[in-house]
């Protein structure tokens, strides 16, 4: 399947969606590039991750 | 909390929070100023800290506000390496292929959720943190860890939301790529 988006593009946008400045109509070619490519699925957790991460550095104890 | 444990308790916390306040100012005596104010507002109204959080969470949380109020009247006075923000560049240039593909598709990795319990990992992730260039960190602590929206950080800082942007997408891909490096691979 061809795609509109190449991974460095959908990186961009992953990044941009966690600010809420992805445009509605771009939402669905990045879902229809999320269904086909793993490793973009892949990246896209790991920024949402890192964002859970970064809301708990400096409040974990280092005595826990 | 009698004022002898909470003196002793702040000693312990000078240390982190100072580290926090370098990683977001890159300055050691604004980093310096920061942390004393909040240790003084802490002691000069200790009845306020109620104990629902720990101390360290409290202090955290007015150190953020003292950041704030320093950026927002130092802002623009981040000093700029621009052959650090360089290496960055090519850093991100290097992840890809000239068609846009990944040059070495990322690993998933297994059971992230379970770093977040470990201290070591929070450590791994302040070294990578601390490894951006300052003015890309800044932007990405600004975002991530004060919680600043897009058009504050472009207010601050003078610069553009495509500006912003584009240091906040290099800011996550060098970090996923860091922690991959330093925690993920090491414990498969």
């Amino acid at each position: 399947m061809k795609l509109d988006l190449d991974c460095k593009q959908m990186s961009r946008l992953l990044s941009d969606r966690m600010e809420g400045l992805v445009p509605p109509e771009k939402l669905a070619e990045m879902r229809l590039h999320l269904a086909v490519c793993e490793a973009c699925r892949d990246v896209d957790e790991q920024m949402q991750f890192l964002q859970r991460a970064m809301k708990m550095l400096g409040r974990y104890d280092p005595k826990g | 909390m009698n004022d002898r444990i909470l003196e002793s308790e702040l000693a312990v916390l000078h240390q982190p929070l100072l580290r926090f306040a370098r990683l977001q100012l890159r300055h050691d005596s604004m980093a310096e100023d920061v942390v004393s104010e909040t240790m003084v507002a802490i002691l000069e109204k200790p009845g306020n800290f109620e104990g629902r959080s720990s101390l360290r969470t409290y202090a955290t949380g007015i150190l953020k506000f003292k950041i704030i109020d320093v950026l927002r009247q130092r802002g623009r006075e981040v000093q700029v390496s621009p052959a650090d923000e360089q290496s960055l560049d090519d850093a991100f240039d290097a992840l890809f292929l000239e068609d846009g593909h990944w040059q070495e598709p990322p690993a998933t990795w297994q059971n992230p959720d379970q770093a977040l319990e470990r201290v070591q990992f929070f450590e791994t992730l302040q070294v990578c943190v601390e490894r951006l260039p300052a003015r890309t960190g800044r932007v990405f602590m600004m975002r991530e860890w004060l919680d600043c929206d897009v058009d504050e950080i472009c207010a601050e800082l003078g610069i553009t939301s495509n500006n912003c942007g584009v240091m906040l997408h290099r800011a996550r891909l060098q970090l996923r790529e860091c922690l991959e490096r330093q925690w993920f691979k090491e414990r498969p």
